[in-house]
């Protein structure tokens, strides 16, 4: 039985079980960051956290719901703390803490929902689906797209389409063939929830020494806030990656395919045993002179 | 659950139920109009970087809007660039309403296409005139929309839209021209023959154009003038009790509400 954890999807307002990262996983997320293809950097996150969590698979997700998952596997399966390292253009440089579990509480309050009718037309939207991240690439803000995500119910009379269960092809069909005075008054609707998740913080840096803001981003979960949210979560530097598995097993002994089954904290925590192991040795046999390990291996993220 | 062809013809039926009526002058009389899809007021943008000084991508996507969303088809080829007009500001007050900010002398005015709407009322297309110069003669008669959109497509569509000043310049000697390809219909040659000028294709109208006599030019120029006198004529609103402004009908028109 594969240890779970609860994670909170903000679109359904429920929480789902959600299984541990393991380490093999967390190196992929790290890995595909450094990818060029963006396409396949999204479908590697969206495969593993599907991986975790199969439940998500019959519900359309939402970013919100994506980003919540991948914050509450950084908080207990990395660290329950982000360290943000901020170089300001003049060239001054301070490392901040952000703790975790203070995102997951605000990206739970975030509830993009409404409806709007229009005659006899009754439209439910909500948050931009998981679904069609690979969509927004490149900026693309089309109108139709934006609708064709968000749109969740359309009811004209008595008769009523589920968007979850359409392609894209076949939402851009529906959307592009609305009356446009109908899909502005939607895009407008949608707006206006998006402006004001705009004037909402999710994570603010301020500089020590001023006080003045130098990293900023909305509670307006887009395309780029998230992927921006996830390079924060998820950059590390690739060499402390393969460094702290190689001293996993040739240091601490051990098994390979063991170690890439736990999760990054758990490592961390047997190589905090390690090193107290090797420290006592060492002040109780201070001559001996064995193979010389090393002292860090400067991944902060896993304290190594 | 409905499919999604019931909802799209469910949508058809919507978008016929929200048809209006366009009271076209050069008929004399009321044609029916879908109004606008979100795909077709999406397609606006792809204009907003256009050709200057003929709004090419403008001219052929109002166009297609306007033959895919009339009721009538066969009327398409009939249909004047004054009509056009008309059709666009019909089209643009059901979809982004009526009202229209207007700025004259950096002033912020707010007008009503419902000025324009009631003036199409009252304007009359002109009527066609022939002129004759020694062996020579010409029909004019009021431009029409397909050929307006032709010589669009054949001329301009693939232009670079990164141009020279000199380049320009001569862009905009030739946009005058282009009024003058769309405005004539017949050539004369010993006032009987005819040249065959409507069969030529509008690279070739523009060369048959440039060897026109001057006497004539000056003639169609003032022909010209008359139709563009009654287009000012039909898009000017009143933007306070005692001044007007004529709109301009350009992507912007159908990109601001």
């Amino acid at each position: 039985m594969p240890f779970l954890i609860n994670a909170y999807l903000p679109s359904t307002k429920e929480e789902v079980s959600i299984k541990e990262l393991c380490y093999k996983q967390y190196r992929e997320l790290v890995k595909s960051l450094y990818s060029a293809n963006k396409k396949e950097t999204i479908l590697q996150y969206n495969s593993i956290l599907l991986d975790l969590c199969p439940d998500i698979k019959s519900r359309d997700i939402t970013f919100e719901d994506k980003l919540s998952l991948l914050l509450t596997l950084r908080n207990y399966c990395i660290s329950p703390d982000l360290k943000l390292s901020i170089k300001e253009a003049s060239g001054k440089s301070f490392t901040q803490n952000i703790v975790v579990e203070s995102l997951i509480q605000s990206i739970k309050t975030i509830d993009k929902s409404g409806n709007i009718n229009i005659g006899n037309i009754k439209v439910s939207f909500s948050s931009y689906k998981v679904k069609d991240e690979y969509v927004f690439i490149g900026n693309n803000n089309d109108i139709t797209v934006i609708l064709a995500s968000s749109i969740d119910t359309l009811q004209i009379g008595r008769k009523k389409v589920e968007f979850k269960d359409l392609t894209l092809d076949e939402r851009l069909k529906i959307v592009t063939q609305l009356p446009y005075f109908i899909s502005d008054k939607i895009y407008k609707a949608i707006m206006t929830k998006e402006d004001e998740y705009n004037l909402q913080d999710f994570l603010v840096v301020k500089d020590p020494l001023t006080d003045e803001i130098v990293l900023r981003i909305s509670k307006n979960i887009t395309f780029e806030v998230m992927q921006k949210a996830i390079e924060y979560l998820f950059t590390e530097d690739l060499g402390n990656i393969y460094r702290a598995f190689y001293n996993m097993v040739n240091y601490a002994g051990f098994d390979a395919n063991y170690v890439d089954t736990i999760t990054p904290v758990e490592m961390q925590v047997y190589w905090m045993y390690f090193m107290q192991d090797r420290e006592e040795s060492s002040s109780n046999s201070n001559r001996t002179q064995g193979a010389a390990l090393p002292q860090s291996t400067l991944n902060t993220e896993l304290g190594f | 659950m409905a499919d999604i062809k019931t909802i799209l013809s469910t949508l058809n039926a919507i978008t016929e139920k929200n048809s209006f009526d366009v009271y076209i002058p050069s008929l004399k009389r009321e044609v029916k109009f879908k109004p606008l899809s979100t795909k077709q007021q999406q397609s606006f943008y792809s204009c907003a970087i256009d050709t200057i000084p003929f709004n090419t991508r403008f001219v052929i996507t109002t166009f297609e809007a306007i033959t895919e969303n009339c009721y009538e088809p066969d009327i398409i080829s009939q249909l004047t660039t004054i009509d056009r007009l008309v059709i666009l500001l019909a089209l643009r007050k059901n979809t982004l309403g009526a009202d229209l900010a207007i700025v004259k002398n950096d002033t912020l005015y707010t007008g009503t296409l419902n000025d324009c709407l009631k003036n199409a009322k009252a304007i009359t297309i002109p009527d066609s005139k022939t002129v004759e110069v020694k062996n020579i003669r010409v029909l004019l008669s009021t431009p029409l929309m397909v050929d307006q959109y032709g010589v669009e497509k054949a001329l301009r569509e693939n232009i670079n839209i990164k141009m020279s000043p000199d380049e320009l310049l001569k862009q905009a000697v030739l946009c005058e021209t282009s009024k003058i390809v769309k405005s004539i219909s017949v050539i004369n040659e010993d006032k009987v023959t005819d040249l065959g000028y409507n069969q030529l294709n509008y690279k070739d109208r523009l060369a048959v154009i440039e060897s026109l006599p001057a006497e004539i030019m000056l003639e169609v120029q003032q022909y010209v003038s008359q139709i563009t006198e009654i287009t000012n004529s039909l898009l000017t609103v009143n933007i306070s009790d005692d001044a007007t402004a004529i709109i301009d009908i350009t992507v912007d028109f159908f990109l601001s509400g």
